[in-house]
């Protein structure tokens, strides 16, 4: 999963203060927004990991980015002012900080946001195709529909379809006169006989 | 990553990102900008500001995409730019990449075959290419402009039916990418190729953003003024 933080507050040295403290400790990108409204414009972001760092004001009504909660995990942490007082409990944050906040604390506070169930999943999977994979891509190639594949090796569209994102994603390929490209390359396909540019 | 505002000078955008030059030069604008803020030139060049920052702020970052705004520009102002991109992927883009690919295959000693195939794979896809910028210019372009300066419905055409054979043209452009940096072998000049890469990916990022403009802004909001004339 995507993580991002977002650092919003309308002094621009606090910042680039908060920034300068995440950035050599979190490998993750931080956007520097002046205004809670300037959110809107990441209203396609999904699935990701985000930290919201506001600048909590009392008077000022929460603004509504149902979007962004919606369609990633977010968490936020509050920044108060000195003559602020300490935070009540608000609706999406339990995190607080102020100007007294030393590094490692506000470091601290934003790694505990993060999930840390979510590692990266290990890429075990071979490269290789597997002799299915190859036969599926070796009919793909020669222009034959999921259907066809599936009556010639009598295995389902199901299981054919399963066999072409697998093909997909160990070859970094998608279209079928790139895979056709591919198949040629790797010599699934016989040249001799058949003209490759009426393939591709 | 960082939002670009009106009172940034422009030569600050440039030296932020220069693959935002021929983004500017869409919009006209030329070097030559000593310390003139975006908000400057765009008076100066008669542009409307906001649209200018909006779509170089998306350009700028794949993942901001300030949706609402974008739908509240002039579907003449969004036409105008996506013409001037095509412009620029048919003079600049294309020839360029006709040019280093030859330059390529004719670098390469031994591997011809595998070559020969990404040649025959690349002018395939500059095929459909064409014929997709065609139709956009041909029929959607000239639909939308009538639309909004006559108010005049076509009968015999709604952009909805733009909205489902609207095709990807960016994903064989990542395929072209794979197949030379995975499956070729490395029998070829490494500068050219290199270059080729290069500028592959500089095209492919510029029409996914391109596209996201088509496909998520000139869309709905010709969509909405079809709907306000009773379609
Ligand atoms: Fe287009
Ligand atoms: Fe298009």
């Amino acid at each position: 999963m995507n993580r991002k933080i977002f650092i919003i507050n309308s002094s621009e040295i606090i910042r680039k203060g908060i920034n300068a403290i995440l950035r050599n400790y979190f490998n993750t990108e931080i956007i520097l927004l002046e205004k809670k409204e300037e959110l809107k414009g990441f209203c396609e972001l999904t699935g990701q990991e985000i930290v919201i760092i506001y600048e909590y004001n009392a008077t000022e009504k929460t603004a509504n980015f149902q979007q962004i909660q919606k369609n990633n995990k977010v968490k936020w942490i509050a920044f108060l002012n000195d003559n602020e007082k300490p935070a009540e409990p608000r609706p999406f944050c339990k995190f607080y900080f102020t100007t007294k906040t030393q590094a490692p604390q506000l470091q601290k506070l934003v790694s505990r946001c993060w999930d840390k169930t979510q590692r990266k999943p290990k890429n075990t999977d071979s490269e290789e195709l597997t002799t299915r994979e190859k036969d599926v891509l070796k009919l793909v190639a020669l222009g034959h529909s999921n259907k066809a594949i599936a009556e010639k090796l009598f295995i389902s569209i199901h299981t054919v379809i399963s066999h072409r994102k697998n093909i997909t994603e160990k070859t970094g390929i998608k279209s079928i006169s790139g895979l056709t490209v591919y198949a040629i390359l790797n010599n699934l396909l016989d040249t001799e006989t058949i003209n490759p540019e009426d393939l591709i | 990553m960082e939002i670009f505002k009106k009172n940034d000078k422009l030569s600050y955008l440039i030296h932020r990102n220069y693959h935002l030059l021929p983004v500017l030069n869409r919009f006209g604008i030329k070097l030559g900008i000593k310390n003139k803020t975006v908000e400057d030139i765009c008076r100066e060049r008669k542009i409307s500001t906001g649209f200018f920052l909006a779509i170089v702020n998306t350009y700028h970052n794949e993942e901001y995409f300030p949706r609402e705004e974008l739908l509240s520009f002039s579907p003449l102002e969004i036409t105008h730019y996506l013409r001037k991109t095509h412009q620029y992927y048919f003079q600049h883009i294309v020839p360029k990449l006709d040019d280093l690919l030859a330059k390529l295959i004719a670098s390469s000693h031994h591997d011809f075959k595998g070559l020969q195939m990404v040649d025959v794979f690349y002018k395939k896809y500059k095929k459909e290419l064409n014929q997709h910028i065609d139709h956009e210019e041909e029929r959607v372009f000239p639909y939308v402009i009538n639309l909004v300066k006559n108010h005049k419905i076509d009968p015999k055409y709604t952009i909805r039916s733009f909205e489902q054979e609207h095709s990807n043209v960016d994903e064989k452009l990542n395929d072209l990418k794979n197949l030379i940096i995975k499956y070729i072998s490395p029998d070829y000049d490494e500068n050219i190729c290199n270059d080729f890469l290069i500028t592959l990916s500089l095209f492919e990022k510029d029409l996914e953003d391109h596209a996201r403009i088509e496909d998520k802004i000139l869309m709905p909001i010709t969509i909405e003024i079809e709907n306000k004339l009773g379609r």
